[in-house]
């Protein structure tokens, strides 16, 4: 039988970032508005592919997932094998930024999943016109640190095992468990130590309670999504974040955890789809 | 109450975006009264069932099979010892104890058993983690065995859930 494939198409190239060259995997599905996707911490850019093969998202929306340098498909540098691998705003703003001009993308809309949602606010702050639309899912401006990030990374307690542990619960109650145990592969995935440097940028690098008040909503309209039953970014923290910025807008998803695109795909649609319509009637 | 974090108020400045796009919204999550509050021996009996929820299940058991230790789990106050040989729920005894050894330990109220035991739990009461993270649970002791171990203990854990008030 002949092999049915979906739309997805993925290929490598490679880029400076920080003066050394990382090979980058992207793939993308569609064609239109570019859209693109930023994974959560010690996942990969895998957690999109529902996006990218729903008619109803890539018929209007060139949906473009990347993954981080450390992550999923994309190489750590050369030498990485003698340090320890520490995200920071700085080196994942230059990323996103990179990937962008790289692609040669015109003023995409940008959607970012926990520390993507967060970074999405360094982004609105910092480069807003290079944006027409940002969607931070599992966005906070802030997050208290709620357990020792130690265990994701030591010999005596697996990696993967524990990564994917810790954020199982992250996962809501509702979602299907084809799509919860498929998001947690992902954690189970990620090379050692990976998880744990994210939380780097994430935990000690991110704080951005005192940033909020640079941002323009005119200059780029910015959604905020975030599950109810997400205990790391929590709704409380979503709608904080929301109210310190005029003319950003909120919702809090129900029956959504922490990873709603690749938990609960079809639930997710009922309030993605919305915003995209949003962004392509604003051009 | 328990902890909970209050949720935050709306200031006025953002627009829910419920209004703006015609979005399904809650805002906030009703604390759902129960009919009545779990009490701790409840939730020490629930839990000396484990071993026949436990031990019947080849892929827990497969998954526990590098574990074996003792640990308490305790509600208001009251510790039940729970011990584990290679994955099998051995024994499940209700304290008070003198002198009983354990390795680590997960404590919280009673009525956090009872919503982390509801067949569709609440925000925050559906996992033991987050539990942790809401305040009306906590993890003490050497938590090296329980982090190595920590889907089998949770999935553990977790096997009673919507069966109390039917056994």
């Amino acid at each position: 039988m002949a092999a049915v494939f979906e739309p997805i198409v993925g290929r490598y190239f490679t880029l400076t970032l920080s003066g050394r060259a990382c090979r980058i995997y992207v793939e993308e599905a569609g064609a239109g508005i570019p859209l693109l996707c930023l994974h959560t911490a010690g996942s990969d850019g895998r957690q999109y592919r529902h996006l990218m093969t729903d008619p109803a998202v890539t018929e209007r929306f060139r949906v473009i997932a990347f993954d981080l340098p450390w992550h999923g498909k994309s190489n750590p540098p050369a030498g990485f094998h003698d340090e320890e691998y520490r995200l920071t705003t700085a080196t994942y703003t230059e990323a996103i930024l990179a990937v962008a001009d790289a692609l040669e993308l015109d003023r995409p809309a940008l959607i970012g999943c926990s520390m993507g949602g967060r970074i999405v606010l360094q982004l609105a702050a910092y480069h807003a016109r290079r944006f027409r639309a940002l969607i931070g899912v599992e966005c906070a401006d802030h997050q208290t640190s709620w357990y020792d990030t130690t265990w994701l990374n030591r010999p005596d307690v697996h990696g993967g095992e524990i990564c994917a542990a810790m954020v199982s619960g992250l996962v809501a109650p509702q979602s299907p468990d084809e799509s919860r145990w498929e998001t947690l592969w992902g954690y189970m995935q990620s090379g050692p130590g990976v998880f744990k440097g994210d939380l780097y940028f994430y935990r000690e690098d991110s704080d951005f309670r005192d940033r909020t008040a640079l941002i323009d909503t005119g200059a780029c309209p910015l959604y905020l999504l975030t599950g109810e039953y997400d205990y790391s970014c929590t709704p409380e923290d979503t709608l904080r974040t929301a109210a310190a910025i005029p003319g950003a807008q909120a919702v809090i998803m129900k029956e959504q955890g922490h990873f709603p695109m690749s938990e609960n795909p079809a639930k997710f649609r009922e309030y993605i789809l919305p915003v995209l319509d949003a962004i392509q009637r604003a051009g | 109450m328990n902890g909970r974090p209050q949720s935050a108020r709306a200031s006025g400045l953002y627009t829910p975006l419920h209004l703006a796009l015609a979005l399904p919204y809650r805002p906030e999550q009703e604390e759902t009264p129960r009919e009545e509050a779990v009490t701790a021996d409840e939730v020490a009996a629930t839990l000396q069932r484990l071993p026949e929820l436990v031990n019947g299940r080849e892929p827990l058991v497969r998954r526990g099979q590098f574990f074996s230790g003792e640990f308490l789990v305790e509600a208001d106050g009251v510790p039940v010892h729970v011990k584990v040989t290679e994955g099998r729920v051995e024994t499940v005894e209700k304290g008070p104890f003198r002198m009983r050894a354990w390795r680590f330990a997960i404590r919280a109220e009673a009525d956090a058993w009872g919503r982390f035991w509801e067949p569709v739990p609440a925000p925050g009461y559906h996992d033991v983690i987050a539990m942790c993270r809401l305040g009306v649970a906590r993890l003490e002791g050497d938590l090296r065995p329980l982090m190595a171990n920590l889907r089998y203990v949770k999935e553990v854990l977790a096997l009673p859930r919507g069966t109390l008030g039917g056994s």
